[in-house]
């Protein structure tokens, strides 16, 4: 799959999780000695969704087509000019075939709250995250349970 | 855009790997790009392809089917146009090659000679242009490519059509320097704007001077006559006093070219007589020289009177290396070689000494040999 860029990135599960670059930070001595050997950078959502796209040979088409987001709206995430509302952004993850651990960190780029556990609706998507699941099983178990599905009616923009 | 047409898009978007930008501006994007895989171009797979994302305010996709029509070397031949929600992707042959720009930058302003043959080609790229009622807009040195197989218009980015009855452009850019007055809100841009952005073009390829440069007008009124008449007549602020077509311009420049179309032109032949002349002397001094002196040495060798005779054969000889390499030989070179003027004067001059040098080298070598014979 070709990437619109050249960015090149370590593959996201690589990357060391908050909690250890927060215990590194805690430890270091000064700000100035974490920064120095971490360099942890920004994280921008449209490097980190295509960065994802090539790790895993998935195509912009086969990834927004797997969302069910509308394909002008997924494009768009893509191309980092329009930011994805949280639902669009699991739906995202789904979409990339993200495990728990991208799923986690696709939140945390796009500005949006981690799924927890202890909320009901989260705890069942994360259930359909880590087993691999598609956006439309996962929206199917959200409906038997009773819960708000992933694609809304409009189309989820 | 429906969905259908998008993923289309993404999916040609796709097909292309990115091997480099190459540069990025308010007109968008321009890649170094190549067939990812099997792309589906066989013939073409691994040739490397110019990719620019034009944002869908400034681009004009019908301009680009028209442009895909021309079959010509000096204009892209673009290969793929495909339209993503916000931009539109062209896809154009990559060519090798050096800019003007970076030319007159490396090496200085050009002779009148080449800066009007570029220019006569890039009226001839503008002309088929006009003919399909398109106008570029974008005429600049960093624009038009010098390559093997010739001049090459580039970035018609801004490329606009020509509509009847419109009394002024709904969008502008252009180059500074280089776009024409009209550009900048004043009326429609017309065949007679690209034929402006030529004139100033031309006037850098004989100045060296960039036309956003306060300094241009005064580096153009410098040049000799002729092409100052071009320069002024194409980049005159009123349209209907310059050449009223790309042709015109070339016609023009046609004269120029050929007279060496100026008193530029005639010097240079003149002082290639000169040259011409001072290396026939300087060859028939050598001939002689060398004749006289091999004819003594000869004598000197077979018909020795004294003991040191042998030595001053030697020493004749020496002499004659001398003035056929450093008298003769390394001047000729230098005169025959007029594009070379800035630098193999030092040249010729250190070349000179080396020469000289050994020579030295030979007669100490000599002479001591004689004095310890004589001794």
């Amino acid at each position: 799959m070709a990437a619109e860029t050249e960015r090149t990135m370590t593959s996201i599960e690589d990357q060391p999780l908050t909690e250890e670059l927060l215990e590194r930070l805690l430890a270091s001595s000064s700000p100035d000695q974490y920064l120095s050997q971490e360099e942890p950078g920004d994280c921008d959502l449209s490097e980190m969704l295509l960065t994802l796209a090539r790790e895993k040979g998935i195509s912009r088409t086969e990834a927004i087509r797997a969302t069910g987001l509308s394909a002008p709206y997924g494009y768009q995430i893509f191309a980092g000019t329009r930011h994805p509302n949280r639902d669009a952004a699991i739906m995202m993850a789904f979409g990339l075939r993200c495990n728990l651990i991208e799923c986690q960190r696709l939140l945390k780029a796009a500005g949006v709250s981690e799924l927890w556990v202890k909320r009901r609706r989260d705890a069942i998507i994360i259930f359909c995250v880590d087993h691999g699941y598609t956006r439309e099983r996962c929206d199917d178990e959200l409906f038997r349970l009773g819960e708000e599905t992933l694609l809304k009616v409009d189309a989820g923009e | 855009m429906e969905d259908e047409e998008v993923f289309r898009a993404l999916d040609a978007d796709d097909a292309y790997e990115v091997v480099r930008e190459l540069g990025r501006g308010a007109g968008g994007v321009t890649q170094l790009v190549r067939r990812a895989g099997d792309g589906g171009g066989g013939d073409r797979e691994g040739a490397l392809l110019v990719r620019k994302y034009l944002p869908a305010e400034v681009a004009n996709r019908d301009v680009w089917e028209r442009v895909r029509e021309i079959d010509d070397a000096r204009l892209p031949r673009v290969r793929e146009v495909y339209e993503l929600p916000d931009r539109l992707a062209v896809v154009c042959d990559y060519v090798a090659g050096t800019t003007v720009r970076e030319r007159v930058r490396e090496s200085g302003p050009m002779g009148v000679g080449e800066a009007a043959d570029v220019a006569a080609e890039v009226c001839a790229a503008a002309g088929l242009l006009h003919e399909r009622g398109l106008v570029h807009r974008d005429i600049s040195p960093g624009n038009v490519v010098l390559a093997d197989d010739g001049v090459h218009l580039l970035d018609l980015g801004i490329a606009r059509e020509r509509t009847e009855g419109a009394s002024r452009d709904t969008t502008r850019l252009g180059t500074w320097g280089y776009a024409a007055p009209e550009q900048f809100g004043f009326a429609q841009t017309d065949a007679r704007s690209d034929v402006y952005s030529i004139g100033r073009l031309l006037g850098f390829m004989l100045c060296g001077v960039e036309a956003s440069e306060d300094s241009f007008d005064a580096a153009v009124r410098g040049l000799d006559d002729a092409p100052r008449l071009v320069v002024e007549r194409a980049c005159a602020f009123e349209p209907s006093a310059r050449y009223q077509s790309a042709d015109e311009l070339a016609r023009a420049l046609g004269e120029l070219g050929e007279d060496g179309g100026s008193k530029t032109g005639r010097k240079r032949a003149r002082r290639g007589a000169w040259r011409r002349v001072v290396c026939g002397l300087l060859a028939l001094f050598g001939a002689l020289s060398t004749l006289l002196f091999v004819w003594v040495a000869f004598r000197l060798w077979t018909r020795p009177e004294r003991p040191t005779d042998p030595y001053s054969a030697l020493l004749g000889i020496d002499l004659v290396v001398f003035i056929d390499v450093a008298v003769v030989l390394l001047p000729a070179r230098f005169l025959l070689r007029p594009e070379d003027d800035a630098t193999t004067g030092r040249t010729l001059l250190a070349r000179q000494g080396l020469v000289l040098l050994f020579c030295l080298m030979v007669f100490a070598v000599l002479a001591v040999a004689a004095t310890v014979e004589v001794g």
